[in-house]
């Protein structure tokens, strides 16, 4: 086969810009609210314990101000998590999947198809409750799950993670 | 000339690796019983008669000897390994607990021969074997030298015969293992007391406090009688109340830092070689425990030369190849190559990519200076305001870590630059010392860029790089940049398959 080393027009590469994404599925947010109420529930729990316990050597003002912290925290928590959820969306190109999210770090992230090993689909008890799933993807010499698309519909799940698996098989 | 070994029969280790075993079993046990010892040892228990003490170590020594040799012989016993049809390696061990281990010869990521003090004594080799997907990925068997060195040719030949013929390259990677290494580099006597110069004596020196804090605590437990001895006893030369005290407790732990990382150098890297073939390399080290690492060219990640601020006056840097695999698999492989003068780097990296990019690149924007520095100063302020509002303990002591701090976020901003061309990315992450990282295209798995709401503001990202090793970032470039650096980072990916 003759050698070749063309030049690469860096312009002409697809753009990551360019790609219009998806935006998950609105349950989703229903699920971390869920998630959200528990979280607090049990801070609550333990700051009330706290407080019971300490009433007595602690002065008001020191406990007024443990509640005022964990009621600011929890606003500002479900505040930044209803941010964040309107940027949650994925895509899915030619020879690759993007995830993005968050609002205050907000990370997009690609992974290319042909470096996938496996995906797996998950569903939590809020999950489920709203017929809704995960897809992680898996590639090479990875701890975890490289990218987790959440608050996917249980069907989008399975087509996305059959389509996966083709080009995973695909690509051999 | 021997017999080859049929390795499809099952195999156990040599008859004399039971003294090993019995060693390693004793040295185990001990690890257990080692603060039942001390209790008694330390014990100022005047009412128990003399006779109960002798019992007592009777049945210690009798329970530490039955236990030693029964964990021994049931380790050698039920140990067995061999190599099936399929080319997979199975090994079945214990007793209590049944085990058995399969791995793929294909996926084998290492192999490396070593002998400590006592298997050189008994002419034994421990072969260790490392595997991707499970994070307890070493496998060890002792064997005798010459059955190590089949074994570890007969995997090498398998492997990756196993892997390339995938790619059809069968021929090319079967002359490529039978080919002899080369010797590239030896380790002369005047780089190891460079290397000693420039050890991490700030390392050594937090090992000895751990080391010396757990004996304390130890000895706490043990008696406090003692305790309060020994404690006394330290304080009466090295008070840290007085001048004198002071300078000789700092004297004192100086002299032994660095002389214990000589040691530690001395040790690890005594008698140190690198040897070269097309398959990859194999490095030889350890004045009393030797090692032997092989370095398959096709799992090497990316690579990393670095050097501390000494190390850079010195031109003394340390090269690291980051492999595919598990944690413990990440760190067998993980070779520290000292390289006692930068025109040696060509010699390691040539087998990795071919040309290095050079010229300007992509720095990292002044905001990230202004960001952290801003961050940092701000912490530093409050802990200040809290402490005089409160008028309690001397924070002053921060003031030199703050300057430090700044002055490491300055230098990395300025020294900070990523270069690319067809083949690899260069990262130079560098503060007081020099860090350079590199990374061929192809070895990439996934890609991000991130942004926080500051970086938004200004038009700047962070780019995220992960390898099957690690992800490596680059933060705080420009925004257009940092797209252009993804886009091509994953045209490469996607071009140049799995």
């Amino acid at each position: 086969m003759p050698f070749s080393n063309l030049q690469i027009d860096i312009a002409s590469i697809p753009t990551l810009e360019s790609v219009s994404f998806t935006p998950i599925h609105k349950s989703y947010r229903k699920v971390l609210w869920w998630r959200w109420t528990i979280l607090w529930l049990l801070v609550a729990a333990g700051a009330t314990f706290f407080v019971f316990k300490m009433w007595e050597i602690m002065e008001l003002w020191i406990i007024l101000l443990i509640i005022t912290a964990v009621v600011f925290l929890a606003f500002l928590h479900q505040w930044l998590t209803n941010l964040s959820f309107k940027n949650k969306g994925y895509a899915l190109r030619e020879y690759d999947v993007l995830y993005k999210e968050g609002w205050l770090r907000q990370t997009t992230g690609v992974c290319p198809l042909n470096k996938v090993q496996h995906c797996s689909i998950s569903a939590g008890i809020f999950e489920r409750k709203y017929q809704l799933a995960s897809l992680h993807l898996y590639t090479a010499g990875s701890g975890g799950a490289d990218m987790v698309i959440n608050g996917l519909t249980q069907e989008e799940a399975n087509n996305l993670k059959l389509y996966l698996l083709t080009k995973i098989v695909d690509n051999g | 000339m021997a017999e080859p070994i049929n390795w499809q029969q099952p195999q156990r280790q040599p008859l004399r690796a039971v003294f090993y075993l019995i060693y390693t079993t004793f040295i185990k046990l001990l690890k257990v019983f080692w603060p039942v010892i001390l209790l008694r040892l330390f014990r100022t228990d005047k009412k128990k008669p003399e006779d109960s003490s002798a019992v007592y170590w009777l049945i210690l020594s009798l329970l530490v000897t039955l236990l030693t040799l029964l964990g021994a012989l049931l380790n050698y016993f039920f140990f067995r390994f061999y190599i099936d049809a399929e080319g997979q390696l199975i090994i079945n061990k214990g007793y209590w607990v049944k085990r058995k281990t399969t791995i793929p010869l294909k996926n084998i990521q290492g192999i490396h021969i070593q002998q400590k003090w006592l298997q050189r004594i008994l002419q034994l080799s421990e072969v260790t074997i490392d595997s991707p997907g499970t994070e307890s990925a070493e496998t060890k068997i002792i064997l005798l030298p010459a059955q190590a060195t089949a074994l570890k040719s007969f995997i090498l030949q398998n492997n990756n015969v196993a892997a390339d013929s995938e790619v059809g390259e069968r021929n090319l990677v079967s002359v490529a293992n039978n080919t002899p290494y080369h010797t590239i580099f030896n380790l002369a006597p005047v780089d190891l007391l460079k290397l000693g110069i420039s050890a991490n004596h700030f390392e050594t020196l937090l090992l000895i406090f751990g080391f010396l804090f757990s004996v304390m605590q130890n000895l706490r437990d043990a008696s406090d009688d003692y305790y309060i001895k020994s404690k006394g006893w330290l304080l009466q030369y090295f008070s840290p109340d007085t001048v004198k005290g002071l300078l000789l407790l700092l004297l004192l732990i100086v002299i032994l830092s660095v002389f214990i990382s000589f040691i530690r150098i001395l040790l690890q890297y005594g008698n140190f070689t690198v040897a070269k073939n097309v398959a990859g390399f194999k490095v030889n080290s350890g004045l009393i425990n030797t090692r032997e690492k092989t370095i398959p060219f096709k799992k090497m990640q990316y690579l990393k030369y670095s050097a501390n601020w000494i190390g850079v006056q010195m031109q003394l840097f340390v090269l690291q190849f980051f492999s595919v695999g598990g944690k413990e698999v990440k760190n067998s492989l993980k070779v520290k190559m000292p390289l006692t003068q930068l025109s040696l780097l060509p010699v390691f990296t040539s087998s990795y990519c071919n040309i290095l990019p050079e010229g300007t690149g992509i720095s990292m924007d002044k905001k990230y200076l202004a960001f952290y520095g801003t961050l940092l100063l701000s912490i530093f302020t409050l802990l200040l305001t809290v402490n005089i509002y409160f008028n309690s303990i001397n924070i002053l002591w921060l003031v030199p870590v703050a300057i430090y701090m700044l002055a490491y976020l300055y230098l990395r901003q300025k020294k900070f630059l990523v270069q690319f061309n067809n083949e690899v990315l260069i990262i130079h992450n560098s503060s007081f010392g020099r860090s350079v990282t590199i990374v061929q295209w192809n070895k990439l798995q996934k890609t991000a860029i991130t942004q926080t709401r500051y970086q938004k503001r200004h038009e700047l990202a962070s780019v995220v790089l992960g390898t099957a090793a690690n992800n490596i970032t680059i933060p705080y470039i420009p925004l257009q940049q940092a797209l252009k650096l993804v886009n091509f980072a994953l045209y490469k990916m996607e071009e140049g398959g799995s």
